[in-house]
């Protein structure tokens, strides 16, 4: 529903009024409904010093310059004829010293049948539903709804890392509130799946328009072509289940980097092959051609830095064994980075971190040492159950990359999506696989490294079937429009 | 024990918090490069390595499973009140009620570092973060 008519605010007016810097025009008009009550939120009087671009002298006129900017650059990329509607406040939502709610965002609304609709019996997010039906199918409705953490910064609510307002990305170590807003703007104009990823049931029983094009390569069985029971196994099926539309594919190569972080195991033959690998945070990236060498055993004692003799907590008994190889230690009880530290210590070229639960992809190695400098990471519980009980047998193992795959793809030209074992709550099929590189707007981290782009994100929203105002590079053209000059205006027209 | 008494206490804010959304009824219908992966090309390799660990989750932790059960539990409680209401032009319209809100959690880790994620949520449903685990340990 509508927020109260008293409350309603026209975030582009707004930044007229108050000389906010330029702001981007659109075929699309992307409206933020300011939904605080006065003194609060995005009418918190608390004064403010402009930044980085935004020329707001409150915090709350910082803070909706930016929902602005955001909305500006979304509105920049797409058409539509009608306007988006943007419900839009800041509250306090659940925090406390280390973790918190950022924000939080998604269509009002899901339609199906509605006029204009190409597929039927398909539910669109509304705002796109909007858009290709020419009217404002919901006109008493928001179409996305966008609450953002007012307390973030302050005593007890991640202390110390505030949210930036500047629009221009010098965020330093403080939150991005435009990146933020992008990728959450991005699951409300329509980037996200309704399937349940737990049971692979369809939305209220019906598919959804991404369903479409999520491709699971093992079966060569688009979603909507599934049972649930087969949306559910291939929602476990990492590295796997690909985005197929045309736009993400013909844009992938302009996007994605050449590259892919792999252990290749080349003896004994016949555990021969290539295993997924999560790396490190810290020490040496994996390169090509990589490190090479023997895989050996770490062995620790049992103390109480840890109690197994393989976790790799305390200093090695057998360095004289893993000097000049690669050292195969388990997960478990210390820091990753003391597990390497120790490795590193004893003359290991390299590391290899065994999980210890089941699941895949693996994850990687958190953690910061500046003093690591061999490459490490993380595989399966599974692979390295192989590896050690191969360890006899004399197992060569390359930490290296595999430069015919660019970071992100499939091999096919296709876009993984992020599918996990154990599915992962709230990001599996509705972001993209975090492998990708460089890093994108739409996976389920939000990288301090991202540009203000919307990268793959609009070529999707355009194979789902919204019409881009520009052609994504390297994209078909049709249905992609040139914009007509009279609507270039970022304008709000009257409602009612 | 106190992240369990958190919980359930949260739970049950939950239910009030839907009790009387389940009772209002139906919605109103009238209404190229060839750079390999290397330390130059990928900078940025931390967000995809500081995935599990420093994402809110550990695999191996129960509290980690328990909370995931509990958002499952609340998701079909808040997918059940979802109602279609069918259009005299033929369209069908779901008043999704923020049952698919991604939310954007943050957390900072033991070494300084922050990570920032999608979780799943309902801006009723309790967050299903697990306690603040130290994220680049392991338990």
């Amino acid at each position: 529903m509508r927020s109260p008519g008293g409350l309603r605010t026209s975030a582009f007016c707004l930044a007229i009024a108050l000389g906010a810097a330029s702001v981007p025009l659109g075929a699309a008009t992307i409206t933020i409904v300011n939904g605080n009550a006065p003194g609060i939120g995005f009418n918190d009087p608390t004064p403010a010093i402009p930044v980085g671009g935004n020329t707001g002298t409150t915090v709350g006129e910082q803070r909706l310059i930016a929902f602005q900017y955001a909305a500006g650059i979304w509105a920049s990329k797409l058409k539509s004829n009608v306007e988006i509607r943007v419900r839009g406040s800041f509250v306090p939502l659940q925090c406390d010293a280390t973790t918190g709610t950022l924000g939080q965002a998604s269509a009002t609304q899901s339609l199906k049948d509605f006029p204009g609709a190409p597929v039927p019996g398909t539910y669109y997010p509304i705002a796109l539903a909007n858009a290709i039906a020419g009217q404002d199918l919901r006109p008493s409705d928001d179409d996305i709804s966008a609450s953002f953490n007012s307390a973030i910064g302050q005593t007890n609510c991640l202390d110390g890392s505030p949210w930036y307002y500047g629009l221009d990305n010098n965020h330093g170590a403080a939150i991005d509130l435009v990146a933020v807003l992008l990728h959450e703007f991005g699951h409300g104009l329509g980037f996200i799946t309704l399937v349940n990823v737990n049971t692979g049931a369809e939305f209220l029983g019906a598919p959804d328009i991404w369903e479409r094009n999520i491709l699971d390569t093992s079966t060569g069985k688009h979603w909507v072509d599934m049972t649930d029971n087969e949306r559910a196994t291939s929602s476990l099926n990492g590295r796997k289940v690909v985005w197929d539309g045309a736009h993400v594919i013909a844009q992938a190569p302009s996007t994605l980097a050449l590259g892919t972080p792999v252990v290749a195991v080349s003896s004994p033959a016949s555990i021969a092959g290539d295993l997924a690998v999560g790396v490190a945070d810290f020490g040496q990236p994996f390169f090509a051609p990589g490190v090479s060498g023997g895989l050996v055993a770490a062995t620790d004692p049992s103390d109480s830095a840890g109690p197994s003799t393989t976790d790799g907590c305390s200093p090695f008994t057998n360095p004289a064994e893993v000097a000049g190889k690669i050292a195969l230690i388990d997960r478990g009880t210390c820091l990753f980075t003391i597990k390497v530290k120790n490795a590193q210590n004893a003359g290991a070229i390299g590391v290899l971190i065994a999980d210890n639960a089941a699941g895949s992809p693996p994850g990687g190695l958190g953690g910061f040492d500046a003093t690591i400098t061999i490459p490490s990471g993380r595989i399966t519980m599974s692979d390295g159950a192989t590896l050690r009980s191969n360890l006899s047998s004399g197992v060569t193992v390359t930490l290296g990359v595999d430069s015919a795959l660019r970071s992100g793809e499939d091999g096919s030209g296709h876009v993984l999506l992020d599918a996990t074992n154990p599915i992962q709550g709230g990001s599996t099929m509705s972001h993209w696989d975090p492998i990708a590189f460089p890093n994108l707007l739409m996976e389920p981290e939000i990288s301090p490294d991202l540009p203000h782009d919307v990268d793959l994100t609009l070529p999707l929203l355009v194979d789902i079937g919204w019409t881009a105002l520009t052609v994504p590079e390297g994209g078909p053209r049709p249905p992609i429009e040139e914009v007509p000059p009279n609507h270039q205006t970022h304008s709000v027209p009257p409602r009612n | 024990m106190g992240t369990k008494i958190r919980r359930n206490l949260a739970f049950i804010a939950f239910l009030a918090g839907f009790a009387p959304l389940i009772s209002a009824g139906p919605p109103d219908p009238s209404s190229e490069g060839s750079a390999p992966k290397t330390a130059a090309a990928c900078p940025a390799d931390d967000r995809m390595a500081s995935r599990e660990d420093s994402a809110l989750t550990t695999l191996s932790s129960p509290d980690s499973r328990s909370a995931q059960e509990a958002w499952l539990a609340e998701r079909e409680l808040v997918l059940s009140s979802l109602v279609e209401v069918r259009r005299p032009d033929g369209t069908v319209s779901v008043d999704l009620r923020d049952a698919f809100f991604s939310r954007i959690v943050m957390q900072r880790n033991p070494d300084g570092s922050i990570s920032i994620r999608c979780f799943p949520a309902g801006s009723r449903v309790v967050l299903p973060l697990a306690p603040a685990h130290p994220p680049h340990e392991e338990k």
